[in-house]
């Protein structure tokens, strides 16, 4: 059959399939078409072809393997780097009745993972972490079923070049090739060429559909503020949080300052506030998420610990009280507002004071070179091993090393060939940690000149990600101007805490459903 | 407010110079070394095991250097570690005993070793209730413990209970345990737990809402939590609903001295369970102060003899200490350290069960 002939052939194949995409949109997701740049990775995935695509936090990523997992048929395997991204996923199709999805991660108690294991015929989606992937009982189970797609989400997680580097990400290729070599479909928020480029080769992508959308977010006004100092930036935050409409996110830069920022505001205004860091248990980390996903929280400051996972369609404000160390990150954190399309408002405050703090953290991300030295040496003398992941991260942590530090150290180690000494990859690793830091301070350089455009600030961080600027907002930046009424909130000044304290009251409303 | 410092001077000035501030600090976080359980009879500051298990180091460590730098507790002997209250210290304890006290839940201890996971699984499974009877399906839960997250399933699987019937009898069977404990804890207990449109209250955020020390919301959280377990495993208790939560194994042994109990009913010696447990013989030798400590029935006369016993009594009176090196130099070293341990955890088995 000449080539000609065939796509002939396949053109009222495609129109069908599409049809029915259109269908399940409607009648299984609720919505009446897809939004802009699902639709032709969908089309893509149903004919049969891999993808790449990029597309901005809260633009829908996950229609586009969520409808193609209702057309074809066999298991839709979704590799994801975090469990609340997991958790997100899952509970965003059990909410649209799907009862057939399950997650494998090592959270999972032995028990409800085989179970998991012995069903996999009879699910329609499977979240699992990398880890989970490795583990040869899991892929030879895998092997064993029939899967549709292959989906890698977060998919900057494999650049060595991101600032989210998950060593077990190299090995999806090898383990998608074993496992019957599925359609495959890579997605990825805001990264720039070198991060992209990374991926389309450890995934071997290069024959993929891409798709690459455009990182503006036109609902979300941006605004630099320099100012003196602390003092001055607090009390701007302060007259920008009685005016403007809320829930609102403030990103800082340390723990210390999620707290110190949370006790000024509960002092200064009537406004709930919680703070939010790594450092706190699991379970009260847990509960502040929860109240603010519940609507019971105006503003939250906490670290970049925050808001992977986190899905809260009506956030209106994001504060940088520091800035962050790339312009990835900085756009992904101010992806959090606006969410549900309406106009939202992003906010960064500067002081010189700030330029210390990322070199800092910086430096702090690898150990140094007499640390370094140290650990191989012990690792020589087997002082210490390599067997237990736990016990040698906190052994470096004993020695003084951060934990992205220890991080470092555990994976270069876990890559040594075998019988030559720990000791002989120091300079490779050093050369490595030179490499990476370069890069960061490139980044970092970024950030900055971006801090100090003259210019549309919309324009500049497109011009970064190598787009240019089509539409202006109405609502722009500070550079083009934007009057400040703009975002007023309406209604009434703030909501004091005004959560139930009477232990029966509340126990009625957590348990008794109300008779309406 | 000076609940902490209160807190503070009133286990050192227990501990009469005989213990480190570490060994404070382990009894608070509820260390399960021997050493720390043994010491919390010893010294009867049982109520105060595991009874701040969130502590963080750094905070504890600037509560104590507060108290260094006023001059309330001082080293008892030159570089010894070990800390006595200073006269100063002794009347600043006796000024704040007459406006602080602590909440009496605290000395239900029987379940000390289980509180945790229970506060836990009765967290989630309240969670899980209220989320099913308003009809939402997925939430995040506010543990992801896999030990928690099977319980609460094994829980949940009540025989012909619709989700609205469990919630009315998890609803009916709290009520009356809560009404159980002093208004304030129950507060604090119910404004902890997440349920449907309701985040819980952090520890935090509780200390704030009520204008209170973090320290006294965690001690009146945790009297809250051992009232509720105390009532709930009575012999004659009506809570058949929540009781499903509890753990219905051996009380507060732990894991390793119960299946060392085990062994030594099947009438093995302390050589032979070594042995078949790949053990020391140091941690049988725990495992049997234990048993001396919480099993009230465990007979140790095979292992100390009732005269032995005797003669080590009262060279712990003639040396007016606790420590077990000045008994053993007392004894000539007639008697061995398991010896001197052992009749030192008997005698505080008993005085506490002459307490109650
Ligand atoms: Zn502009």
């Amino acid at each position: 059959m000449s080539r000609v002939n065939k796509i002939q052939k396949m053109k009222p194949f495609k129109q069908e399939l599409m049809k029915k995409a259109e269908r399940v949109l409607k009648h299984t997701f609720g919505y009446d078409a897809f939004r802009p740049g699902q639709k032709p990775v969908v089309e893509a995935l149903l004919s049969g072809e891999d993808v790449f695509a990029m597309m901005p936090t809260g633009s829908g990523k996950s229609i586009c393997y969520q409808v193609p997992g209702y057309l074809l048929s066999g298991l839709v395997l979704v590799v994801s780097p975090l469990l609340s991204l997991m958790e997100d996923q899952m509970a965003s199709l059990r909410r649209i009745g799907e009862s057939k999805v399950r997650a494998l991660n090592s959270m999972l108690h032995p028990k409800e993972r085989s179970r998991v294991l012995r069903q996999l015929n009879a699910l329609r989606f499977l979240f699992i972490s990398p880890e989970m992937l490795r583990r040869p009982a899991v892929v030879s189970r895998l092997e064993e079923t029939k899967l549709s797609l292959f989906v890698v989400d977060e998919a900057h997680c494999i650049s060595q070049w991101g600032y989210e580097f998950r060593p077990d990400y190299l090995h999806l290729a090898e383990i998608r090739e074993r496992i019957g070599a599925p359609i495959c479909l890579a997605l990825t928020a805001t990264a720039d060429r070198g991060v992209r480029e990374d991926i389309i080769r450890h995934l071997r992508l290069e024959n993929s559909r891409q798709f690459l959308q455009s990182v503006d977010r036109p609902n979300i006004a941006v605004a630099v503020h320099k100012v003196e100092n602390d003092t001055v930036k607090t009390e701007q935050l302060l007259q920008l949080l009685g005016k403007v409409r809320l829930p609102g996110i403030i990103y800082c830069a340390s723990r210390g300052w999620t707290q110190r920022l949370t006790d000024i505001i509960r002092n200064r205004l009537p406004l709930r506030t919680a703070f939010y860091h790594g450092g706190m248990l699991q379970e009260d980390r847990r509960k502040i998420q929860n109240q603010f996903l519940d609507g019971e929280l105006d503003v939250l400051c906490c670290t970049n610990a925050f808001g992977m996972g986190i899905n809260k369609p009506d956030v209106r404000l994001i504060v940088h009280f520091h800035y962050p160390r790339h312009m990835n990150a900085y756009l992904q954190e101010i992806g959090r507002a606006g969410r549900d399309g309406k106009q939202s408002l992003a906010v960064l405050y500067y002081s010189k004071e700030d330029d210390r703090l990322p070199l800092s953290f910086i430096d702090s991300d690898y150990p140094s070179p007499e640390m370094l030295k140290k650990i191989l040496l012990c690792l020589d003398r087997r002082e210490w091993r390599i067997e237990d992941e736990r016990q040698f991260l906190s052994a470096a942590e004993n020695e003084g090393a951060s934990e992205t530090a220890a991080r470092f150290v555990w994976e270069q180690v876990g890559r040594k060939p075998p019988g030559v000494s720990f000791l002989s990859i120091l300079d490779d690793c050093l050369r490595k940690i030179g490499e990476r830091k370069r890069r960061q301070l490139e980044d970092l350089a970024a950030m900055r000149s971006w801090i100090s455009e003259e210019g549309c600030r919309r324009k500049a961080y497109l011009r970064l990600f190598d787009e240019t600027l089509t539409v202006k907002p109405r609502l722009c930046c500070d550079r083009c101007g934007f009057p400040p009424e703009a975002f007023r909130r309406e209604g009434r000044l703030g909501n004091r805490d005004d959560r139930e304290i009477s232990w029966e009251s509340r126990l009625k409303r957590l348990l008794l459903k109300k008779l309406s | 407010m000076p609940y902490d410092e209160f807190l503070l001077l009133h286990l050192v000035g227990r501990f009469k110079g005989e213990r480190t501030l570490s060994g404070i600090y382990h009894l608070l976080k509820g260390k399960k070394s021997s050493q720390t359980i043994q010491d919390s009879y010893l010294f009867h500051v049982e109520p105060f095991f595991h009874s701040l298990d969130g502590l963080k180091r750094q905070d504890y460590d600037w509560l104590t250097g507060k108290c260094l730098k006023k001059r309330w507790i001082e080293e008892a002997g030159n570089r010894s570690g070990k800390y006595r209250l200073s006269e100063s210290g002794a009347d600043r304890l006796k000024a704040l005993g007459k406006t602080h006290s602590f909440p009496s839940g605290l000395d239900f201890t029987e379940h000390v070793n289980e509180e945790s996971v229970f506060w836990l699984k009765l967290q989630l499974a309240v969670q899980t209730v209220s989320e099913l009877v308003h009809g939402r399906k997925s939430f995040f839960p506010v543990t992801r413990q896999a030990l928690v997250t099977e319980s609460v399933r094994v829980f949940l699987r009540q025989p012909s209970q619709s989700p609205s019937r469990l919630a009315l009898q998890m609803f009916v069977e709290l009520r009356g345990l809560l009404s159980l404990c002093p208004r304030e804890e129950a507060d604090i207990l119910v404004l902890q737990m997440t349920g449907f449109g309701m985040g819980g209250l952090t520890f935090h955020q509780l200390s704030c809402r009520f204008s209170n020390d973090l320290w006294i919301c965690r001690l009146l959280h945790k009297s809250a939590l051992r009232r509720l377990l105390h009532h709930l495993s009575a012999p004659d208790s009506d809570y058949p609903c929540l009781r499903r939560l509890l753990n219905e194994k051996r009380g507060t042994l732990s894991l390793s001295a119960g299946q060392t109990y085990d062994y030594l009913r099947q009438g093995k010696s302390m050589e032979t369970i070594a042995r078949l447990r790949k053990l020391s013989r140091g941690t049988i030798e725990d495992h049997i102060v234990e048993l001396v400590l919480k099993v009230p029935s465990f007979d140790c006369s095979p292992y100390l003899p009732e005269e032995v016993n005797r003669s080590i009594l009262s060279a712990a009176r003639q040396a007016g200490t606790y420590r077990l090196k000045p008994i053993k130099h007392i004894l000539q070293d007639r008697v061995s350290y398991f010896q001197i341990r052992l009749a030192l955890a008997k005698s505080a088995a008993r005085e506490g069960s002459a307490d109650e």
